[in-house]
């Protein structure tokens, strides 16, 4: 079991000059309560920096630039780098890893990671240890593949959410690393070793087969078939290889996609609102060509109310002309019956006699006309045909008023130009956002990468798949040659390099099945004890307990018997942790369990059951949390004495952060 | 009869105002903005006070009368309106940039956004 003693760090982030944290103690937990911003990130980083030279940024990112790290304001007063020093015991061994980043000789003022190198040193009681052996060690005390489950950050607990997605590199990973801490590389290792020794005695068995007479032709056969199968074999493990290669660049570009997502979503934006700009500029121009092609008639529809007024005042004029025409031949038909009645003496009418004094009347009045009932004058009758001329004129001339029309295309266009110049606003905002953008071509490179990287797995895979068949086909050939050359072995040499080939394979066999037997054991342990811890601190009655898929993802199980296909946040962070502490149980490998805010998204039950299993995790807890995250009174009345050291971040100002002891916090 | 015109073209005034109209890109050219602006001129019966408008001789833009008026419309229209007059295209003209000063007068005042509200 590995146990941390003591963490010293030196200009390691807001942890300004030199500070250490005691661990020494018993079994128990340790909390750290800093509010945000103190620097419990930072912390968990020192030991990742510690152990494996790496920083996380947030979001499990590697942070490639060390050179942030160094304490801002010492750097400010001219004391540049950083160094951290972690004191472990293993198994009763006492280690004290020291890993600095100092300035190289001969640079004044460091500007970039190139003007610093990195020292490690590890002193095993009170030598230091060679770098091979130095690194061998770190290795089999912590492998940097397992750290997730002893360092972790409960911000990122939602990620074992994606051990229940299969096509997943994340998940790919995940599972694993707890492949790794469940020891099932070991078994893996044994199998793969022994297999490469049976390949051994097959082929001392073909030369065998060679050297015999009888058997001579099958030992040659035997052998050639050896060696395809060896070459497809290698063919086949550089395959793997690559599809790994490959799998941890898609892993990468996906990384990076999740990254550019904002910047291809505006670039995105981008494009299309260029294009529907450019769409409603054409529009705009069609309608404009539509208008100008109206206003080169609209004019004469203007025309209009002036012509028909016109038309009025001429028809009144040619009316009361014609009028006048009319009358008079109306009047000159009457003065015809009269002038008849005068001659006849008879009323054209009635038929009575006229007397004379009547007809004396009417002779004076056919001759005196009244001049309403005269005939239109020449000049008169000029002035007619004229005004029907002008009038006939006019009729020709009238032309459809367009206002309406110009009018719909006056608004069009109104609109197109309020949206087009939205959209240019709206545009320029995305431009200004992009201008912030390093490389933007990049985004939008990053996915063809991807598609590219996924061709290229499924070509991979398809290869696999097809020297896989070689494979055993071959086999199977080779199976039968040795069928035929073990009915032919007799006693001599070839039996005995029978029988060793066939005690090889036997414990062979034993491997491969005790590599998937123990896998199966494994996961059942593993569901068993993730079910148990999850029911101890589950606030739900109803969920029953946990099942377990092949890449040990979880699902939770209600007491019907049903699977919960969807769960909240806070029940993803608590399967989450009992899958953690069911992998602590069954693996191999003990060690601190070092937890960065983790009942983040917790309910005040689920918290105290949690801080009540802690000792449960692993025999030695470092809890970083803000305060109330947890209650102080309530934690420290539950975990009792095995509460061992609680430690305050101090703020000494933004750039600053004492680590304190809390009086009377040692039990 | 006097003698009519035979090139009819725009003031100096009327030919800015033709210039900020022809801003607004509703017009193919100022020829199709000056017809406008007489049948603006006719509309708005600016023939009954063109003596206000002291129009002078064309500086700007101009015009052969042929190539105003081809198929003779306007001349035919302006006989028919109005029959005494023995200039039918110096008419036209007074009447083109009659329409166009009052339409600068109504722009400086209110601005000018589209051309269907003068028709
Ligand atoms: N080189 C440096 N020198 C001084 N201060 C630093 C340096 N690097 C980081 N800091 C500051 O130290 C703090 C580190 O924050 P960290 O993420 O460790 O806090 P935290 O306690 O985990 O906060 P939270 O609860 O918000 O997660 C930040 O405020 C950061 O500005
Ligand atoms: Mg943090």
């Amino acid at each position: 079991m590995l146990r941390f003693l003591s963490l010293t760090v030196e200009d390691f982030g807001p942890y300004k000059s030199r500070q250490t944290i005691d661990f020494t103690s018993d079994d128990g937990v340790t909390i750290i309560w800093g509010n945000n911003g103190r620097g419990k990130t930072t912390l968990l980083n020192a030991f990742r920096y510690a152990l494996f030279g790496k920083v996380y940024g947030r979001n499990t990112k590697i942070q490639h630039s060390l050179q942030k790290i160094s304490n801002w304001e010492s750097f400010d007063e001219g004391k540049y780098g950083f160094k951290v020093i972690l004191k472990m015991d293993s198994d009763g061994v006492v280690y004290e890893l020291t890993r600095q980043y100092t300035v190289r000789p001969g640079v004044s003022i460091p500007l970039s990671d190139n003007d610093y190198k990195e020292d490690v040193f590890l002193k095993r009681g009170t030598t230091i240890v060679s770098p091979e052996e130095r690194d061998h060690i770190l290795k089999s005390i912590m492998p940097e593949q397992v750290s997730r489950f002893f360092l972790f950050d409960g911000e990122l607990l939602g990620e074992y959410e994606e051990l229940l997605n299969d096509e997943n590199s994340i998940g790919h990973k995940i599972k694993e690393s707890i492949e790794r801490i469940l020891g099932v590389p070991v078994l893996i290792n044994g199998f793969t070793d022994t297999k490469a020794a049976l390949k051994e005695y097959q082929n001392r068995l073909s030369k065998a087969a060679q050297k015999d007479q009888n058997t001579q032709i099958i030992g040659s056969l035997l052998e050639a078939k050896q060696a395809e199968l060896k070459s497809h074999e290698d063919d086949c493990i550089s395959l793997k290889k690559r599809l790994e290669e490959l799998q941890n660049e898609k892993q990468k570009i996906e990384d990076e996609m999740k990254r550019t997502e904002r910047t291809r979503e505006l670039l995105n934006q981008q494009k299309r609102l260029k294009e529907a700009i450019e769409k409603k500029e054409e529009a705009k121009k069609a309608k404009l060509q539509e208008m100008k092609s109206l206003t080169k008639k609209a004019w004469q529809g203007m025309l209009g109310t002036r012509i028909n007024d016109l038309m009025v005042q001429l028809d009144g004029e040619i009316a009361e002309l014609e009028t006048k025409k009319t009358k008079y031949v109306i009047s000159q038909q009457i003065v015809d019956e009269l002038k008849k009645g005068i001659n006849t003496g008879r009323c054209p009418v009635c038929d009575q006699t006229l007397d004379i004094s009547l007809i004396n009347r009417l002779n004076d009045k056919i001759n005196n006309p009244s001049t309403a009932f005269g005939s239109l004058t020449a000049e008169e009758e000029n002035k007619l045909i004229e005004l029907q001329g002008r009038k006939a004129q006019l009729k020709k001339l009238n032309a459809s008023d367009l206002k309406a029309q110009i009018k719909s295309i006056e608004d069009s266009i109104a609109d197109l130009t309020v949206e087009i110049s939205d959209a240019e606003q709206e545009l320029d905002a995305i431009v200004k956002q992009l201008s912030g953008v390093e490389d933007t071509a990049r985004a939008s490179s990053v996915t063809n990468d991807f598609a590219k990287c996924i061709q290229k797995i499924s070509v991979v895979e398809e290869g696999i798949k097809k020297e896989e068949e070689i494979i055993t086909k071959t086999i199977n050939e080779i199976r039968g040659l040795e069928e035929k050359l073990k009915k032919q072995a007799g006693s001599g040499e070839l039996a005995k390099a029978e029988k060793r080939k066939e005690f090889c394979e036997k414990i062979k066999d034993i491997f491969e099945k005790g590599v998937d037997l123990y896998r199966d054991s494994l996961k059942q342990k593993v569901e068993r004890d993730a079910s148990n811890i999850f029911v101890n601190i589950s606030n739900e009655p109803d969920y029953s307990g946990l099942k377990i898929n092949e890449n040990y993802g979880l699902y939770i199980a209600h007491k019907s018997g049903r699977i919960i296909e969807i769960r909240s946040s806070g029940y993803e962070h608590i399967v989450a942790l009992s899958l953690i502490g069911a992998l602590h149980k069954n693996a191999p490998l003990q060690g601190p369990v070092i937890m960065d805010s983790p009942f983040g998204r917790l309910d005040p039950e689920h918290k105290r059951k949690i801080t009540a299993s802690l000792p449960i995790l692993s025999e030695q807890v470092i809890l970083l949390v803000y305060i109330d995250e947890i209650d102080e009174q309530l934690a420290r009345k539950i975990l009792g004495s095995t509460l061992k050291h609680e430690y305050e971040l101090c703020r000494i100002s933004a750039m600053h952060t004492e680590i304190k002891k809390m009086i009377g916090s040692d039990n | 009869m006097a003698e009519d015109k035979v090139n009819i073209g725009l003031t100096n005034e009327a030919n800015e105002v033709a210039e900020k109209i022809a801003e607004l890109d509703c017009f193919e050219d100022k020829f199709d903005i000056a017809k406008f602006a007489f049948a603006y001129a006719i509309k708005n019966e600016l023939d009954k006070r063109i003596s206000e408008f002291n129009i002078g001789e064309g500086r700007g833009a101009s015009w052969n009368v042929g190539t105003f008026d081809g198929d003779k419309y306007l001349y035919n229209f302006i006989i028919s309106l109005f029959p005494d007059i023995q200039t039918p295209y110096r008419q036209i003209e007074l009447l083109m940039n009659a329409g166009l000063i009052e339409l600068g007068k109504i722009i400086n005042e209110s601005g000018l956004s589209g051309i269907s509200e003068f028709m």
